[in-house]
């Protein structure tokens, strides 16, 4: 497994500087249009993640490195293990850069402050870039990245990256689907007014990410096991 | 060791690294105890398939001119080849009787005779 | 040991195509040429073998034990013994020399890192060179010292000299007969030593002719043929007869069946045994089998 995942970030060494590149640029745009920095954090997780693993599913089809894997000393469930370790790393990764990028981004609007011309619409960006705000961000990035690899490395695993591609966005419409009718479901219901305000406190906004942080572990390892059974019977 | 194999020679393959071994070690130049080459190390040095080369090297144990050791190869087998001769060249006496004997009944002639093994002895240099 | 490989009753079907009863084995200590047509189904059987598919029916012993039957872990370590050749270089792209090298460290027990080291330098592949600067004949020439620094018991080699110019084969049919003549662990018994064997399938039958002790045949899924290359090219041979010549062939009963193909010059005739045929009939030419004309004729010529 340890050479699964060595062997993953090897092929990925030059994109790994080259997805921050790409990030920049894209992340620049979403500033201007969402005019906030909140977002910023959380959005180049997701994209830095799924650029790159979209790239080791990439790397699996190309002149058939998957049927050579087979052939080396490295059982079917320890592929899909690997497999699984380097997207955390590459989620934590994501998350980094997100991060980075960020304060970077944060510099650049500070200078842009000082400019007479700019210097209304960095202050109007600044003002909405704590750094609580920012920390919370980056987690709900790391969640909701690992919430689309629980669902998307099966599907990638089971039927490679040209047939899952098309499968995907399928998977995805029916997740969101299903959030969407738990959270109609959830508006329905009571309010607990408690709750809520406990909630806005620090403490209970820290307890509410931790606990979706355990969600999200805890689904993202019922996905590898699930990921592991399909693996297993897949024809390569 | 050299073996010279002919493709376009009518005796098979085996047969000719058979004879060719046999005569190295009838003359001397492998000696009781040398060590041959495996079976695997010839049929790649000639280009040849190791079936090829096993069959050759089973049929000199089963004439008694090299011996193998399991695990530690093929050896020329010791002080036979002298034995071997002397059982070669008693055959040979007893199959020209057979023809001698032969030719007396069928009313052919010494000469007749001597004139036939000629002839067979040069068909076989050319072949 | 008596196989390394032992593949008996294979099955396996797919949309259009299936593999039915195929037996392939690979004794200890021998070369076994794998040929067929295109989509005959040579690269399914090998990698039912290697793990890659899961067969309808049928068993595949490795190395003497049966594959299917054991845990994954088992049959992983039974892969430290095998290595493989592909036709295209299939490591990823972005990897480099040295990068291979400290996976393969990793993956296999056996490594052997100087070993490695030289093959390279002998292959002229320098350590910094990146999967996808390698050209075609490069990277099977790095996979092939991959697969071979590693002390396996068994190779398969998969189309894997199609890109190579002649020099280049010959040199790797040389790697490969130094490969054989080595000894190596064996893996069901680690205090004893076993023979090599490699399984190559290709197309280019005149390296087969060089190295291969058996020739095996498929055609649309099954086995054809299985037989010591040297019933091909040292006994089988080709008459070419006249159509009068070929008459009195037909009405001889002593050889059998026999595969013919009759051309605009004349008529080929698979016969089994040429020394014998040439006795019988001194006036028609009888060259000797290349393992093409046996295969195209056993495959599509008639019987008489």
């Amino acid at each position: 497994m340890k050479a699964m995942v060595a062997c993953d970030f090897a092929c990925l060494r030059g994109a790994l500087k080259g997805v921050l590149f790409s990030s920049l640029f894209v992340s620049v745009v979403v500033l201007v249009g969402m005019g906030s920095f909140y977002i910023l954090p959380a959005c180049l997780t997701a994209m830095v993640f799924l650029t790159l693993i979209n790239n080791l599913f990439a790397y699996d089809e190309l002149n058939d490195w998957q049927g050579l894997r087979l052939t080396m000393p490295i059982t079917r469930t320890q592929t899909v293990q690997g497999r699984y370790v380097s997207a955390l790393l590459l989620v934590l990764y994501g998350a980094v850069a997100g991060i980075v990028l960020t304060v970077v981004l944060m510099g650049i609007a500070v200078v842009v402050q000082s400019i007479p011309a700019g210097s209304a619409f960095a202050a109007g960006l600044l003002a909405n870039g704590d750094w609580q705000g920012i920390a919370l961000s980056a987690f709900a990035g790391i969640a909701l990245s690992m919430l689309i690899a629980a669902v998307m490395l099966p599907v990638m695993l089971r039927n490679g990256l040209t047939k899952g591609i098309r499968v995907l966005p399928v998977m995805f419409a029916l997740v969101v689907i299903m959030l969407l009718a738990l959270g109609q479901g959830v508006m329905q219901m009571p309010q607990p007014v408690g709750l809520i305000a406990w909630l806005q406190t620090d403490i209970g906004a820290i307890a509410a990410i931790l606990a979706i942080l355990v969600i999200s572990v805890v689904l993202f390892a019922a996905s590898c096991f699930i990921a592991i059974k399909l693996y297993a019977r897949r024809e390569l | 060791m050299d073996i010279i194999i002919s493709n376009s020679s009518t005796v098979p393959i085996y047969g000719q690294i058979g004879s060719q071994i046999e005569t190295l070690i009838m003359t001397g130049q492998l000696q009781a105890g040398d060590r041959l080459p495996s079976i695997r190390a010839l049929a790649n040095d000639l280009r040849i398939s190791a079936i090829t080369t096993k069959r050759a090297y089973s049929e000199l144990e089963s004439k008694g001119f090299i011996e193998s050791v399991p695990g530690k190869g093929c050896f020329v087998a010791g002080g036979n080849a002298e034995l071997l001769r002397e059982q070669h060249l008693r055959r040979i006496e007893s199959l020209l009787q057979q023809a001698a004997d032969e030719a007396r009944t069928g009313n052919v002639s010494n000469r007749e005779l001597r004139d036939m093994v000629d002839l067979i002895l040069e068909s076989e240099d050319d072949g | 040991m008596d196989n390394l490989l032992a593949i008996r009753g294979l099955c396996k079907k797919y949309d259009g195509f299936a593999l039915y009863d195929v037996d392939l084995t690979v004794p200890a200590g021998s070369v076994v040429g794998f040929i067929g047509t295109n989509g005959a189904g040579k690269t399914t059987t090998i990698k039912s073998a290697l793990g890659a598919t899961v067969p309808d029916g049928g068993s595949i012993e490795l190395f003497g034990q049966d594959v299917q039957a054991m845990s994954e872990s088992r049959s992983a370590e039974l892969k430290q013994h095998v290595g493989a050749v592909f036709d295209a270089c299939s490591f990823p792209s972005g990897m480099n020399v040295r990068a291979i090298a400290s996976m393969m460290a990793c993956l296999y027990g056996a490594w052997d890192a100087t070993g490695f080291e030289r093959r390279c330098a002998e292959f002229g592949l320098s350590s910094d060179k990146k999967v996808k600067e390698l050209s075609r004949g490069m990277g099977m020439k790095l996979m092939l010292a991959c697969a071979l620094s590693h002390n396996a018991s068994l190779l398969v080699l998969d189309e894997a000299t199609a890109g190579l110019d002649p020099m280049a084969r010959d040199e790797v049919l040389d790697t490969l007969r130094s490969f054989m003549v080595g000894e190596c662990t064996s893996s069901a018994d680690p205090g004893a030593s076993c023979e090599r064997g490699i399984l190559i399938s290709s197309h280019i039958t005149s390296d087969l002719e060089k190295i291969a002790d058996y020739i095996v045949c498929i055609d649309a899924g099954r086995i054809v043929f299985a037989v010591e290359k040297d019933a091909i090219t040292e006994t089988a041979g080709i008459a070419r007869c006249r159509a009068d010549q070929f008459a009195r062939v037909r009405e001889d009963a002593t050889f059998g069946d026999m595969r013919f193909m009759t051309h605009s010059y004349g008529t080929d005739i698979l016969v089994d045994d040429r020394f014998a045929f040439q006795e019988s009939f001194p006036d028609i030419t009888v060259d000797r089998a290349t393992i093409d004309e046996y295969m195209s004729l056993r495959l599509k010529g008639g019987i008489r």
